[in-house]
């Protein structure tokens, strides 16, 4: 019996005490989509024998992320971010930026430049602590007559990485 | 320590190591979605001179009136668009306006084409263009049993359009 209590009993209740710990990992909240670009011919640089803009950008504020449940400020975390398209081309691309450090105990830092999102993980900006308010700005460039009329849509997934 | 405990142990860090490992990163999401309308514009850069037939040589019908000095300009992101050329009233009889437009990178020019009141196809072919400084050349020829016709005009209307 008490060989059981050794050898079983005691690893059980160590995990009980020690998941919620670990449960507390860190989380992350976006708020915000962008769904309101539509190209038309009044997009034309200059009218009939001109092409498009080649790049819109949304709002400052387009999403804002919340990072929170860190340990502590000194708890440090990276944010990923990828894309996966649901109707998209070869021909526009994304870009996603951190316009501001929204608020909070900890810190942040990257990412206040325009990267282009991939369908693979990539590392977007990092920090400690909880942050709150994060807004983000994306871009859609590269966009000309060459792309043919049609709705475009891709989904951003932002994760926060434990570091 | 016991082996059983090294074991137990064992398992019970490498159950924590999975749940750490499933708690570790979490994720948010964002959609991102725009529309480009279809974009078909076409634009003359003005009109042509005056037209006038005035002389033919002795035994032949009068010589053709040719003028180039306009352009036009397209921007299309569709397929396979063609341009089609209309005039609004039919020319008097015994005289015939034709219209030549010079071909975009993509599509082909019909050439000469005589204008009509109902369109005729002058370019087809065109894909997913912006492109300006496209020359139009227009000629205007009457035989002798036109008569003097004085100061007739007509409006020259060219449509970018859908060539499937």
């Amino acid at each position: 019996m008490k060989s059981y209590l050794h050898t079983f009993l005691r690893p059980v209740l160590l995990v009980f005490f020690l998941l919620p710990l670990m449960a507390a990992a860190i989380d992350i909240a976006v708020t915000g989509a962008w769904t309101d670009l539509f190209i038309t011919a009044n997009d034309l640089t200059a009218g009939a024998g001109s092409n498009l803009n080649g790049q819109y950008e949304s709002n400052i504020d387009q999403a804002t992320i919340d990072i929170f449940n860190t340990a502590g400020n000194s708890d440090a975390w990276r944010v990923d971010v990828k894309r996966t398209d649901t109707a998209w081309s070869s021909i526009p691309i994304l870009s996603v930026r951190r316009y501001d450090s929204g608020s909070g105990a900890g810190s942040i830092s990257g990412g206040l430049a325009y990267q282009t999102v991939g369908t693979t993980d990539m590392s977007f900006f990092s920090g400690t602590g909880d942050r709150t308010g994060v807004r983000i700005q994306l871009k859609i460039s590269n966009v000309s007559l060459s792309l043919s009329p049609g709705n475009y849509s891709s989904t951003i997934l932002y994760t926060v990485v434990d570091l | 320590m016991h082996c059983k405990n090294i074991r137990a142990f064992f398992l019970l860090f490498s159950f924590m190591a999975i749940v750490a490992s499933a708690f570790s990163a979490q994720s948010a999401s964002q959609v991102v979605t725009f529309s480009v309308t279809a974009i078909n514009e076409i634009a003359v850069s003005g009109n042509p001179g005056a037209l006038v037939v005035t002389a033919a040589t002795a035994g032949s019908q009068p010589h053709e009136a040719i003028d180039d000095s306009t352009t036009y300009l397209i921007s299309s992101n569709g397929t396979n668009m063609k341009i089609t050329g209309s005039i609004n009233a039919a020319m008097p009889a015994g005289v015939s306006l034709k219209i030549n437009l010079a071909a975009p990178t993509s599509g082909s020019s019909a050439g000469d084409v005589a204008l009509g009141i109902v369109s005729s196809d002058l370019v087809s072919g065109t894909t997913q263009v912006a492109e300006a400084g496209k020359k139009i050349t227009y000629k205007l020829s009457a035989t002798v049993a036109a008569g003097v016709v004085v100061n007739a005009n007509t409006t020259v209307t060219l449509t970018l359009t859908d060539g499937n």
